[in-house]
């Protein structure tokens, strides 16, 4: 067993009923300046206004939404590669947020990221080798030795051979990148790990061979996911429970099957018939729920409910009170004021 | 109905320092007016280089190598560049991926629009900007006069791909091709951009020719598919026939690789092995014999043709799914 294995069974004592991720009210805000010397603040993008979410060990939590909706954001702070404005996120137990750099730097090695693009995410001029190695060095994990060792046993697990150690990233198409890609963001033992639009880069035909090898690599170390993706049907297919998110919001979490056949906020419904289903029967009988108009701006958000401007049920309700998350069923939550069927209780959940 | 567009036998080579890619190695496809054929397949299957090659638009080193090209019956191939800058944007409207690269970001919304016009038309420049605001306001602009002084840059990219859509649309071509036209856009905005398609294929009666490497959107909106894998076409059906009864292994295996919305996520995709052939390289005689599950030596020792083996239903497979044992 090597060094970093040896880590990785003494790491992996987690609680199974306390969640491994808690985000609470995460708030993300870029500074809109404009001038270019003096760089004067006037205003700012609220890419993630309040986001709270858990994910137990072991899941798969689903982030979707359209472009511009604070998914990636989210994910970055997740990963600490952005900061947030304020809230929190634990990473089995411990707030992240309120770390020094040098233990954050200690804590990215539960936390890793696998990149949309793997074009632009691994270095050209480095080998398979160096780039598996880094993290591990970074991280100060085991002998040069014992990292080799590893490097062989992730390019196993991810399915490729041991000569592509010693080849460069232009020499692979773009699912082996993605699979090296996967095997960096193993190189470390991380317990969860972020995957943002994993395979929307990649061609139809190649895309399962990876969702695949994900769910096999999530059995093998117990791994706990969150996958960012526009795609729904992607994220259902690998997420025990989605959050659905909207201009900044979560406006809806649930299964997968629950938002697909249930759903509760009028965007989820609206996001949910604007799939195409690779089957004209279902296609042709579809009622089309698409949104009015366009995503509004984040930089002025509307006020009360995100959704409203482009909302078939809002009221004027919706222009004055932000709609708060009430229970659906059991693990489903969503935030509307005129929700398409009543809530569970009168609670906030 | 008469056929807008009959390809035949198209072989579309490009030149490489060193090698030669195949790109497209003998396609035969026909539209009709009013009527949407899906061209479906994944990057670098020929799909987007068929398109290009009916307005030869070719990339360096591409050239037309073998076949016929008709457009309401005129054969292009022997037209001159300067021909064939009569026929793009007159008698065929075009919409790609990326509606940025289409605009000129230096000229505003209203100009672009009417440059076809002018350039195609007899019009002035008042006509232009009035036909140009009408073309706007048909496909779905929200105050299409005001746009017409906009830049691409102050649109969003459903917007912009509505202008894209309506400078393809104002000389009121007999062929749509749009290659793409929604991947680059929010779901919610591509289900609005393809009705919006389909309704103004309808008012014109267009053929039109609908390039995605997504099945969803084949289903939804095609009339018929024909699926292209390494430079060829593997099947070709209307397209509830295709999705009932697909034939070819490769479009079985693709349906089956691809997670659906409405089924339940406990059963594992089908992983489809290896990547498609180099087209640099000699071809195997089944072009997708190295990933396929039912391969047998007969797919090694000769090439499946091409053949209509229902009426309208033309598949290129020796051990075609659903037909006899497989």
């Amino acid at each position: 067993m090597t060094q970093a294995q040896a880590d990785a069974t003494m790491t992996n004592g987690t609680d199974a009923t306390l969640p491994f991720l808690d985000v609470r009210n995460l708030v993300k805000e870029f500074p809109v300046t404009r001038g270019a010397v003096l760089q004067r603040r006037v205003g700012s993008v609220h890419a993630v206004s309040g986001v709270s979410f858990q994910v137990m060990p072991g899941e798969t939590f689903g982030l979707v939404g359209e472009s511009g909706c604070g998914k990636t954001t989210t994910g970055r702070m997740i990963v600490a590669l952005e900061r947030p404005t304020s809230g929190a996120i634990l990473i089995d137990g411990d707030n992240i947020v309120a770390m020094s750099p040098r233990q954050t730097r200690r804590r990215r090695r539960d936390a890793q990221m696998m990149f949309q693009d793997p074009y632009a995410s691994l270095d050209p001029r480095m080998r398979v080798l160096t780039i598996l190695r880094e993290p591990m060095a970074i991280q100060r994990m085991g002998t040069r030795r014992e990292q080799y060792a590893r490097a062989l046993e992730l390019l196993n697990d991810v399915g490729l051979s041991r000569n592509a150690l010693e080849r460069y990233p232009h020499e692979f198409s773009g699912g082996q990148r993605q699979r090296i890609g996967l095997a960096r963001a193993l190189a470390v033992n991380p317990r969860l790990v972020v995957a943002d639009e994993p395979v929307s880069a990649l061609d139809v035909s190649i895309r399962s061979q990876i969702l695949n090898l994900m769910n096999r690599l999530q059995q093998k170390y117990g791994l706990t996911y969150v996958i960012i993706s526009h795609d729904l049907s992607v994220v259902k297919y690998m997420s025990d429970r989605i959050g659905v998110m909207y201009l900044g919001k979560l406006v809806e979490i649930g299964s997968g099957e629950e938002l697909y056949s249930n759903p509760a906020h009028p965007y989820t419904e609206a996001l949910v018939s604007a799939i195409p289903i690779p089957d004209p029967e279902v296609e042709r009988h579809k009622a089309y729920r698409t949104p009015l108009g366009e995503l509004p701006s984040a930089v002025h958000p509307p006020s009360g409910c995100r959704f409203r401007t482009r909302c078939p049920r809002a009221q004027p309700v919706c222009v004055e009170s932000e709609p708060l998350l009430r229970s659906f069923g059991p693990k489903h939550v969503a935030a509307c004021h005129f929700p398409l069927r009543p809530p569970r209780e009168e609670t906030v959940a | 109905m008469p056929n807008v567009l009959e390809i035949d036998g198209l072989k579309t080579h490009i030149r490489l320092t060193r090698s030669t890619v195949r790109a497209v190695d003998g396609v035969s496809l026909h539209i009709a007016e009013g009527e949407t054929l899906g061209l479906v397949g994944e990057s670098g299957c020929g799909k987007s280089m068929t398109a290009m090659s009916i307005i030869k638009l070719l990339p360096p080193g591409g050239s037309i190598v073998h076949g016929t090209i008709k457009l309401n019956g005129r054969d292009l191939i022997p037209l001159t560049d300067r021909e064939m800058r009569k026929v793009r944007g007159l008698e065929v409207g075009m919409v790609f991926q990326d509606p940025m690269t289409s605009l000129n970001p230096t000229m505003t919304i209203g100009r672009q629009v009417a440059e076809a016009l002018r350039i195609h038309g007899e019009v002035g420049d008042a006509e232009a900007a009035e036909r140009a605001a009408g073309v706007l306001d048909l496909v779905g602009m929200p105050r299409p006069r005001e746009r017409l002084a906009d830049y691409p840059h102050q649109l969003s990219g459903g917007l912009r791909q509505r202008a894209v859509i309506a400078m393809a649309l104002v000389c009121r071509p007999k062929l749509l091709i749009a290659d793409e036209p929604t991947t680059a856009l929010d779901v919610t905005i591509q289900a609005q951009i393809l009705d919006l398609l389909d309704s103004l294929r309808g008012e014109l009666k267009m053929g039109m020719l609908l390039i995605t490497h997504d099945m969803g959107v084949i289903a939804g909106r095609a009339d018929r598919v024909a699926v292209m894998y390494a430079g060829k076409i593997a099947e070709e059906a209307e397209t509830t026939t295709l999705f009932q009864r697909m034939r070819h292994r490769y479009t079985e295996a693709l349906v089956e690789a691809i997670p659906r919305l409405d089924h339940a996520a406990e059963r594992e995709l089908y992983s489809i092995p290896g990547l498609p052939p180099d087209l640099t390289t000699e071809m195997p005689a089944c072009r997708f014999v190295a990933r396929c599950r039912h391969a047998t030596v007969l797919c090694h020792a000769e090439e499946p043709i091409l053949i209509e083996h229902e009426p309208g239903h033309l598949y290129a497979c020796h051990h075609p799914a659903g037909v006899g044992v497989a």
